[in-house]
């Protein structure tokens, strides 16, 4: 045991609204460190999908296909697995977001220091950061082949990639409010990822064949068609599709909305977002820790 | 600090309940309990990482006044406290020099000094050459030692320990125990909860003792035991364990005056060679008593009266006074 005197400090004296930028900062630098090593598997993971996409191209290149007509077009070819890749970042950085202090009672060290609120906002600007970072790679390989290619980058991908940017905070909110009512990160991670790639996919699916025609504006992954589609903007992003042969005077139709427009995105994500992320904070704000005495 | 009626309930289980308590500065509050009793709980309360169902908590602000801790008031009320409740688990990836200096960081420790602060801290409690080791790689007990300097290591005039020593080896449990003494004499007010009736009695000046829920005893240990008016006292002798009974009957007769009020007898613990004799717990008493068994020619090796059996006995008469209650 040390024999060394402490010495005491003064109490500094701050405003309210300096201290929590101060602690969210101070949370921020702290998630740094804590998910250095997902980042590195995130761009790793980046790095992977758009090695698999360059493999793809060549392969079909050498049986004589042919290259996208325009840059546009080529860099959109890259985007097939972008929305996969957008939940596993999602998944990997805030799955654990709110979930993790029940699970591992770090709450009992760290509500007494700080408020929920900070500590969520801290938490998820990071790791947003840090997501923002894997997809910037993605698109930094997209950017860098097109311009190879084509010797130009068109500026669709830019518009892309704020899309892809803007789509994963509306994930991010959808895992964090799984994050909040779970009692372990496994749970919360593998239920968002199944929501996110089966569930809304199948009940959109559905929908078609019931002659519903309104726009899927509460399914969130119907947002994710903007990114692909921001490259060709389709004129009519609605479809009445025929299912069956043709001759057949009986033959069923089928609706399907293609992507919402810029403006219909950017309305419904930001609301998703907003209403997802309130939710599921004041889930974590009402959660108390483990109630054994 | 104060709890004031304070109650607690999960669904229809009364896990504290209308408890009345008050913290002194600087003094150490031990808070005993058995498993279950409602100590985590309490502390948890005072945390506002549980809201009391009914009953109000108030700690004393900057100004010195004792200010109810609600939503509102815990960021700047909890501010000069150090917490350290049940057994955290810590980042396991993470060193203890990048935990502490977040928590330093986050009470608004100078960020100029966190990083010789952290060093300190992690100093008293022997763990320098662990400090930059991922924690995931530390025993339980190391883990425990970080988590008591986490509560420190922004420097509070209160420290909260809910079961420090729990899960400590002997030599870990007197350094905490030494550490908390150090605390003490820079003038921190502790409140330690503990099952750990000998660390409780070795370091508290109060002792609360909570059972199911309810508090049935708070004071100084030696005004509890006048309440409880029960002391042991452990007398060994030298002469050989086989004839030691043959003596219990002149032991027995000199105690008798001393008794008081009490019905119990002397014991005489045959592996031990130890004989526990009840008496008053006035200390002219056994000053006398000492003379007396002297004055008999007993060869005595040792006559002491242990705080920590005292303390033993004396929470199995509050808890069972208790049990009968309910």
């Amino acid at each position: 045991m040390s024999d060394k005197n402490i010495i005491l400090e003064p109490k500094k004296f701050e405003g309210r609204f300096y201290k929590a930028l101060r602690q969210i900062w101070n949370t921020m630098k702290f998630e740094w460190q804590r998910k250095w090593s997902s980042l590195l598997a995130m761009i790793g993971t980046a790095i992977l999908i758009f090695v698999l996409n360059l493999v793809i191209e060549v392969l079909q290149l050498n049986r004589g296909g042919e290259l996208a007509a325009t840059a546009s077009e080529y860099a959109q070819s890259y985007m097939g697995f972008i929305s996969l890749f957008i939940y596993i970042i999602g998944c990997t950085f805030v799955g654990s977001i709110i979930v993790e202090d029940f699970e591992k009672s770090t709450g009992n060290l760290l509500f007494p220091k700080i408020t929920k609120e900070r500590l969520l906002i801290g938490r998820f600007t990071a790791r947003y950061i840090y997501g923002f970072l894997a997809l910037l790679t993605y698109y930094t390989g997209v950017t860098i082949i097109t311009f190879i290619r084509f010797s130009v980058i068109p500026v669709n991908l830019y518009a892309s990639f704020l899309w892809a940017a803007y789509y994963l905070l509306a994930v991010y909110a959808f895992v964090a409010l799984f994050s909040s009512f779970f009692k372990r990160t496994a749970g919360s991670v593998i239920v968002s990822l199944l929501s996110l790639l089966i569930v809304f996919t199948m009940v959109q699916s559905i929908l078609q064949f019931t002659g519903i025609t309104i726009e899927p504006l509460l399914f969130l992954t119907y947002y994710s068609n903007i990114i692909t589609y921001t490259f060709n903007m389709p004129e009519e992003r609605f479809q009445e599709l025929p299912f069956g042969p043709p001759s057949n005077p009986d033959a069923q139709t089928f609706y399907r909305w293609i992507t919402p427009n810029e403006l219909g995105a950017g309305i419904g994500l930001m609301v998703y977002t907003v209403v997802l992320l309130i939710a599921a904070y004041i889930i974590y704000e009402f959660r108390q820790s483990k109630g054994n005495m | 600090m104060e709890f004031k009626n304070v109650t607690k309930n999960f669904g229809s289980f009364t896990a504290v309940s209308d408890l009345n308590l008050k913290i002194y500065r600087g003094e150490i509050l031990g808070y005993l309990g058995e498993n279950g009793a409602g100590k985590s709980t309490t502390m948890k309360m005072m945390a506002n990482l549980l809201r009391p169902t009914k009953g109000q908590i108030y700690i004393r602000d900057n100004a010195g006044e004792l200010e109810q801790l609600t939503s509102r008031s815990k960021d700047r009320l909890l501010n000069n406290i150090g917490f350290l409740i049940e057994n955290p688990a810590f980042y396991g990836d993470m060193s203890p020099r990048a935990i502490l200096k977040y928590f330093g960081e986050l009470k608004g420790y100078p960020r100029d000094r966190i990083n010789d602060r952290v060093e300190e801290v992690v100093e008293m409690i022997g763990m320098t050459k662990w400090i930059d080791v991922k924690i995931k790689n530390f025993s339980k007990g190391m883990r425990q030692k970080i988590g008591v300097v986490s509560a420190i290591v922004h420097n509070p005039d209160i420290v909260v320990l809910d079961e420090p020593q729990t899960g400590l080896d002997p030599s870990a449990r007197l350094l905490v125990r030494e550490f908390i003494m150090q605390l003490k004499d820079m003038g921190k007010t502790i409140f330690l909860s503990s099952h750990l009736l000998y660390e409780i009695s070795e370091i508290a000046d109060r002792i609360a003792i909570i059972s199911h829920g309810k508090l049935v005893a708070i004071d100084t240990l030696e005004n509890l035991e006048a309440l409880g008016k029960l002391s042991v006292i452990h007398l060994e002798l030298s002469t050989p364990i086989e004839e030691v009974p043959t003596f219990i009957p002149s032991i027995v007769k000199t105690i008798q005056p001393y008794l008081g009020e009490q019905r119990k007898t002397v014991v005489f613990d045959n592996k031990t060679g130890v004989i526990k004799i009840p008496f008053d717990g006035n200390p002219e008493h056994q000053s006398m008593i000492l003379k007396e068994l002297i004055r008999q020619g007993l060869d005595i090796l040792e006559f002491s009266v242990p705080k920590a059996g005292l303390l033993e006995d004396l929470y199995i008469e509050f808890v069972n006074k208790r049990q009968e209650e309910l």
